[in-house]
């Protein structure tokens, strides 16, 4: 099915007192304190601090989220640089690492144009003709990163046109370096294939072409990168051709039709990826997921201060970790934990490991942390985390399992009166590089069958079912 | 929207940030302290944010009071899903750092 054209989704806002159990602002009850913060909910995201700009699609900074818990503890960020970034990918997470996968804009095109909006295999107007314009390599070609030496699949569907033959290609880093597959579109045929260069990649068994009907097939290039490539960029190149060659610097004229073009790492090739900008991917038949990126360097939001009211936490967080490679505050209670008392935090990770950790802290800290291959970035996680001052208690719960705790004396409550901050410490230091699909917190331990209706709603988020 | 990592010598940080004000980005656009080691003092700030492309229009066709920090800003752009990687190979490739708080 033709996923195209896909507007920001309608939201109304909730009237007070129609809350119900699908909605995670029903668990605030009156005179708790707390916040909820939802990026999904484009009634509480805004392009600037004040409030006057909405989010209106993906990509944006969100210097402003509101906050839902009823207690107007809004986050906000006054440098546009520093603001969230508010993006959707299908559940699963992006696989396709293109962008503008059917507007084509921003490819390079050498030696020929593209003519984008043809009708692709599926009725859609999703395609592109390519024809050669000059003489030359004539090429049309997309960049993306290089993160590992795993295996690299190029897809894309292809049509003849006066060329029948086209040649699926990736150039990489240091160059010269790459590989490539000749196919024949009007007959499906797998041509010749080969790679080059210093810093050659190995090719992989071939991929049979699929035939999509009405003239249209679908090709694959699979090749798994040097070592010396890694950490760089490389590119996906799609050139017509007049015959089963993999250059051809004439024939001006030649042209062929592409559409849905995908790379991605993994042995296999897997369903088409829409992608816009590198923040809007969706998928025919799976839902989007809607987040707040924290990227790992300077996105971080902070609420005014507020006092929390009571000696007991409860947060609960959906994310996806992106890596472990730097500590990261997904949340904080206070600008830091080694100078205030009455305090929290939640991050990920806490060192440079594989984890996740809880830190309450009445005058002393007790942290829950939770060190484990399974929590490996990336990683999608609910956490829960639980702290009682008065009883000594600090619980790290990942989807709905207790993976840490401490009875560590925490001294003296009860929580302070501080800025929450969001992404980083003190909107500074320890960047959070992840994703946020939602954060909540409350100021008293809530039941269980409150916290199931909080892990099962934050999973939802996230397209996962807790 | 393209990913653009920033960096400048710390001495051109107030009048990078005033330009971005002047810009309409908010008062502290590079608040990312950077050194060689990670330990303080910062030599450089640095900010990682999703620019248009009219702002990558301005920096190839600047306005004259932007040329002060303009001369001694490093800038890398991408497209790309992940910012964080960007952000920490461009960091790596100048040799810096993110100063840490301990």
């Amino acid at each position: 099915m033709a996923n195209r054209g896909r507007s920001l989704h309608p939201l109304r806002p909730l009237r007070p007192g129609r809350r119900s159990q699908s909605d995670l602002a029903s668990l605030f009850r009156s005179g708790d304190v707390g916040i909820l913060f939802e990026p999904q909910r484009l009634d509480t995201l805004w392009q600037d601090a004040a409030g006057v700009t909405p989010i209106s699609t993906y990509g944006q900074g969100a210097q402003r989220l509101g906050d839902r818990s009823g207690g107007g503890h809004h986050a906000t960020q006054a440098s546009a640089a520093s603001a969230l970034i508010y993006g959707r990918h299908p559940v699963g997470g992006t696989r396709n690492q293109l962008i503008q996968t059917e507007s084509f804009t921003g490819w390079q095109q050498a030696f020929l144009s593209a003519t984008t909006g043809v009708t692709d295999a599926e009725g859609g107007k999703r395609a592109a003709t390519l024809l050669r314009t000059a003489d030359g390599d004539g090429a049309i070609s997309v960049a993306a990163g290089l993160a590992s030496a795993s295996p690299i699949v190029v897809s894309v569907d292809a049509k003849a046109g006066a060329s029948d033959w086209i040649v699926v290609q990736a150039t990489l880093l240091p160059s010269p370096a790459g590989a490539y597959a000749v196919f024949n579109a009007a007959t499906g045929a797998a041509g010749i294939t080969g790679v080059y260069g210093t810093n050659a990649p190995t090719l992989s068994a071939p991929i049979p072409p699929v035939s999509l009907g009405n003239g249209w097939w679908r090709f694959f290039l699979k090749f798994t990168p040097h070592a010396a490539s890694v950490g760089l960029t490389f590119s996906s190149w799609f050139k017509p051709v007049s015959a089963n060659v993999s250059n051809q610097t004439t024939n001006v004229g030649q042209s062929i039709t592409i559409a849905r073009p995908q790379v991605e790492v993994g042995a296999s090739a897997t369903t088409y990826q829409r992608v816009g900008n590198a923040h809007d991917v969706t998928e025919a038949g799976k839902s989007d997921c809607y987040y707040g990126l924290c990227d790992g360097a300077d996105n971080s939001l902070a609420t005014a201060a507020f006092a929390w009211g009571s000696d007991k936490v409860y947060l609960c967080a959906a994310v996806r970790k992106n890596s472990d490679a730097a500590v990261g505050i997904i949340a904080e209670f206070s600008p830091t934990v080694a100078t205030n008392n009455g305090m929290f935090q939640l991050a990920a990770p806490i060192s440079l490991a594989n984890n996740y950790s809880f830190t309450s802290k009445g005058t002393v800290a007790a942290s829950a942390s939770y060190t484990n291959a399974a929590v490996a970035a990336p990683h999608f996680a609910v956490i829960e985390c639980i702290a009682d001052i008065a009883t000594d208690t600090s619980q790290l719960w990942i989807d709905g399992v207790m993976v840490a705790a401490s009875g560590v004396d925490q001294g003296a409550g009860p929580f302070g009166t501080y800025q929450l901050f969001i992404g980083r410490r003190n909107n500074a230091t320890l960047p959070f590089n992840g994703l946020l699909y939602g954060l909540m917190g409350l100021n008293r331990l809530p039941s269980d069958a409150e916290r199931a209706t909080a892990r099962r709603l934050m999973a939802a988020k996230q397209g996962r079912t807790l | 929207m393209t990913s653009a990592v920033l960096i400048l010598p710390a001495a051109a940080r107030d009048a990078g940030n005033a330009l971005g004000a002047s810009m309409g980005w908010g008062p502290s656009s590079y608040s990312v302290a950077l050194s060689p080691t990670g330990s303080a003092p910062a030599t450089h700030y640095g900010c990682c944010a999703e620019v248009s492309a009219g702002f990558l229009a301005l920096l190839a066709s600047p306005p004259p009071e932007a040329a002060p920090v303009l001369a001694v800003l490093t800038i890398d752009t991408r497209e790309t899903a992940d910012p964080g990687a960007h952000w920490h190979e461009v960091l790596a490739a100048h040799g810096l750092v993110m100063v840490s708080d301990d």
